[in-house]
């Protein structure tokens, strides 16, 4: 019997993590997709919706907000970036509290998604997360006044209207709705490519 | 007597509110969006695009990001970007240092390493850049920029390089005429 005996093999090296479907692609830049369109106004501030890029399953998009002067120590205009604000200050958990923002998209098929779902639930189990998934993509402030929330929705939005729906009643936006033609998404969608291939 | 005195109450103060100067980002106005998105640099191993233009009156915004290649992830990103890297110059750029710029139509120019704070008490001599905040991680990196003034007309040129990563000095011009037009839009 050998004194010196070759090592074992290495194991296998594990699988690499796959980046399932639903979360917002790494390989690919994706195409942007001229939107600028102003989702609500109200004396206290402006919300616009910009830098949509269409991915070949989803999309992702920005809200920017504008706030004027006189409502920018307002301490609502914190509840612009969602969930958390909502969880750790609502005293009634029967009702929204009206210093939340409140964001939701909705498809032509009428499914739905908003900010208020339990971002947890994706990351938990081995399915989808319910589709449509809206999820936020970082954002904050940019500078003093200037609002920032990014998201990112899984899957593409089919053919016909995609709805986007805001309210925030401490800053004065009611129930808003602004609708736009998911053609437009779709076909920019299949013009992108990867940046590399998926192994 | 306690030997820890809470200190003396001091009056409220006024919020403090920023000066800004022609040579800052408006903040009085969100700008317009400029649809356009290309890519500056590219090797094997990372590339590196321009997106998420903004327009104003006096200058634009946009971010850079950065993806890389599976298996090519920064273990350390602040080895790549920001402040700890850029400390490290002193005997040349480190190779695990990625750096940009951008040249006007009248040469002048700027670079990431000469990136400036908000709201500098004196008007710049040049154009200038500001900003780079962001994130990411598992190798895809955004970070956004404010530049002043708007870029004159004709070309403007993107330059990126980044040893590290395989991406020699790389020029990328294009038109400046979609963020010079987006900028004269109604807000």
């Amino acid at each position: 019997m050998a004194f010196f005996k070759p090592p074992p093999p290495p194991p296998a090296p594990p699988e690499r993590w796959r980046r399932p479907e639903w979360m917002l692609p790494d390989n690919y830049l994706g195409q942007p997709v001229p939107t600028d369109i102003e989702l609500a106004r109200s004396a206290k501030v402006r919300i616009v919706l910009r830098h949509l890029i269409a991915y070949p399953t989803g999309i992702e998009f920005q809200l920017v907000g504008l706030v004027h002067p006189v409502a920018r120590n307002d301490e609502a205009v914190g509840g612009f970036v969602g969930r958390p604000y909502y969880s750790e200050r609502n005293e009634d958990p029967s009702r929204l509290p009206d210093g939340l923002f409140r964001f939701g998209i909705e498809f032509a098929d009428g499914s739905k998604a908003t900010t208020l779902q339990d971002q947890h639930i994706a990351y938990h189990g081995p399915n989808h997360p319910p589709s449509p998934w809206l999820q936020p993509s970082g954002g904050g402030g940019s500078s003093p006044g200037h609002l920032n929330a990014g998201y990112w929705v899984w899957p593409l939005p089919p053919p016909g209207l995609l709805a986007f729906v805001c309210e925030w009643p401490a800053l004065g936006i009611p129930l808003t709705r602004r609708e736009i033609d998911s053609g437009p998404i779709r076909a920019a969608a299949v013009q992108t490519t990867p940046l590399w291939d998926e192994e | 007597m306690a030997f820890f005195e809470p200190p003396t109450p001091q009056p409220p103060s006024a919020p403090r509110q920023p000066v800004l100067h022609e040579w800052d980002e408006p903040d009085d106005s969100l700008g317009r969006e400029v649809p356009l998105q290309f890519v500056i640099g590219r090797s094997q191993a990372a590339t590196i695009a321009v997106r998420r233009i903004t327009a104003y009156q006096n200058g634009f915004a946009f971010e850079v990001s950065v993806r890389l290649l599976p298996g090519r992830e920064l273990t350390d990103p602040s080895g790549f970007f920001g402040p700890r890297a850029q400390r490290r110059t002193h005997n040349g750029l480190p190779d695990e240092l990625f750096r940009f710029g951008l040249e006007f139509a009248d040469g002048s120019t700027v670079t990431s390493l000469q990136v400036t704070g908000i709201g500098g008490p004196n008007r710049p001599r040049g154009p200038i850049l500001a900003g780079g905040g962001g994130g990411g991680g598992d190798g895809r990196f955004d970070m956004r920029y404010w530049v002043w003034p708007l870029p004159p007309p004709d070309r403007l040129t993107f330059l990126s390089e980044w040893p590290a990563q395989d991406l020699p000095l790389t020029r990328r011009e294009i038109d400046t005429e979609p963020i010079r037009t987006a900028a004269k839009a109604p807000v």
